[in-house]
């Protein structure tokens, strides 16, 4: 067993999960130009594929998420194993979505190999599809899809929720001016990510 | 004097005889109890009735019972010290609950608090916390002059603040990681505040942020159930605080 301080842990999941916000934003970026049609799309993905930057960036996130997924299961583990038993009536004074990171985490996760498997696999991997915009809006044609994406994407909200002012406590900045800004912005982010990607896929679902 | 109105309880307390027992819950009826009774009281008088029939009493801890040295405490219908704000569990009124109510009394749960009968747990953990960094260094002899060290008046309230900190352990016990996170910072800010803390400012945050860990609490996942119990209070400003203290001390080479 480690006897390190779990600050030490925390700042990983911390550090990570900031980036990994960064990446949640940019992505939706470029999902808006699935409403300026084929071509604008193609050219987005292509141009995005062919930039150096981006190859390197995906590299890290990659890294990050793997980061931030060990480190969480390690975490909840540890912090699971600290309470040996149960309490048999509890009446938790915290809200349920910063209790259950670890379930949010899951879905998100699963959710995750889902999207790689549908997009990420046939259009980098296998190569089977080259148009990008026809397989992301043929695979929105599935209502369940869809559904699924939404879920995920409200789990994700609450997930962010929580980590985004989370975050800025296990830095040690907790601020009488700042803080509660730093709370309207977690809620800003947590419905903005997740409406606006709902928004495209219901688009994607209904429109396209 | 009027008349009092009484109240009839029936109470599912946590039994156990002995750290290696399963323990149970046993349901005990309890009637005439007095709205005017603290809680550890109206566990006196249903002690007493257990030892008139010849049952073991209920296991508690208490030692001031008005509020101040963190001896007792266990949880009541979910809650450390129950549902009153800012209230230990002796200093809890039995006009909080209602007539004909049934009240779940349980120990505190966390690993590193093994309960070593009924509602009594070993809190040793936290003192073994304490001694790894909750000192300063001090000239021993006589008194230094008042006013030799100066400290600014905000920082000795701000530290008082987190001085208040009773050790009662609820915590460690309303969190969902059974981390000692508020404990733990309340003492490293306390004394992260004041001058005479300063010698062990770094050694002392990474050696209790050890401590805290080798005792087996888990971490702070900044869910902030703990201030919600806290008898005293204590602000969660006190953990970000800390975290700001430890990674100071990192930054320093410490």
């Amino acid at each position: 067993m480690s006897a390190k301080p779990y600050l030490l842990r925390k700042i990983i999941s911390a550090l990570t999960g900031l980036f990994l916000i960064l990446f949640l934003i940019v992505h939706l970026y470029d999902n808006i130009f699935l409403f300026f049609g084929e071509e604008a799309f193609n050219t987005k993905a292509k141009e995005l594929l062919s930039n150096p930057f981006i190859r390197v960036v995906e590299v890290l996130l990659f890294l990050s998420l793997i980061f931030h997924i060990g480190y969480g299961i390690y975490i909840t583990v540890k912090n699971k194993k600290a309470r040996n038993v149960p309490y048999k009536k509890i009446d938790w004074q915290t809200p349920f979505y910063k209790r259950m990171m670890w379930l949010s985490g899951t879905v998100i996760f699963l959710f995750l190999v889902i999207h790689l498997q549908s997009f990420l696999v046939p259009y980098r991997i296998t190569g089977e599809a080259d148009n990008l915009y026809q397989l992301v809006v043929l695979t929105f044609k599935n209502p369940f899809y869809t559904g699924f994406y939404i879920i995920a994407f409200i789990f994700l909200g609450f997930h962010l929720l929580h980590a985004w002012e989370s975050a800025f406590q296990t830095f040690g900045f907790n601020h009488p001016v700042f803080t509660p800004i730093i709370k309207i912005i977690g809620w800003v982010l947590a419905i903005g990510i997740t409406v606006g990607y709902s928004v495209v896929a219901i688009v994607a679902y209904l429109i396209l | 004097m009027s008349e009092k109105k009484t109240m009839r309880l029936t109470l599912k307390v946590w039994r156990q005889n002995g750290p290696q027992d399963q323990g149970r819950f046993e349901t005990y009826e309890l009637d005439n109890v007095n709205p005017d009774w603290s809680f550890l009281e109206m566990l006196d008088i249903l002690n007493m009735k257990l030892v008139r029939e010849g049952k073991e009493p209920i296991a508690f801890e208490s030692d001031c019972r008005e509020g101040i040295c963190g001896t007792c405490g266990f949880v009541i219908n979910g809650r450390a010290h129950g549902h009153l704000h800012k209230t230990t569990v002796c200093q809890l009124h039995m006009r909080h609950f209602k007539d004909g109510e049934t009240i779940v009394i349980e120990p505190f749960r966390a690993t590193a608090f093994p309960v070593l009968k009924d509602l009594i747990i070993d809190r040793s953990a936290m003192d073994f916390i304490l001694k790894r960094g909750g000192y300063i260094s001090v000239n021993v002899g006589s008194a230094p002059d008042a006013n030799t060290i100066p400290v600014p008046k905000h920082n000795s309230d701000r530290a008082f603040d987190f001085a208040t900190c009773i050790g009662c352990g609820a915590c460690i016990a309303a969190c969902p990681n059974a981390s000692a996170a508020l404990f733990v910072s309340a003492k490293i800010t306390h004394l992260a505040l004041l001058p005479q803390g300063h010698p062990e400012r770094e050694k002392r945050v990474d050696e209790m942020l050890t401590a805290m860990e080798e005792q087996g609490f888990g971490g702070c996942s900044n869910t902030y159930a703990c201030e919600v119990e806290c008898p005293k209070g204590i602000s969660i400003t006190g953990i970000a605080r800390a975290n700001l203290e430890y990674w100071r001390a990192k930054l320093k080479g410490n």
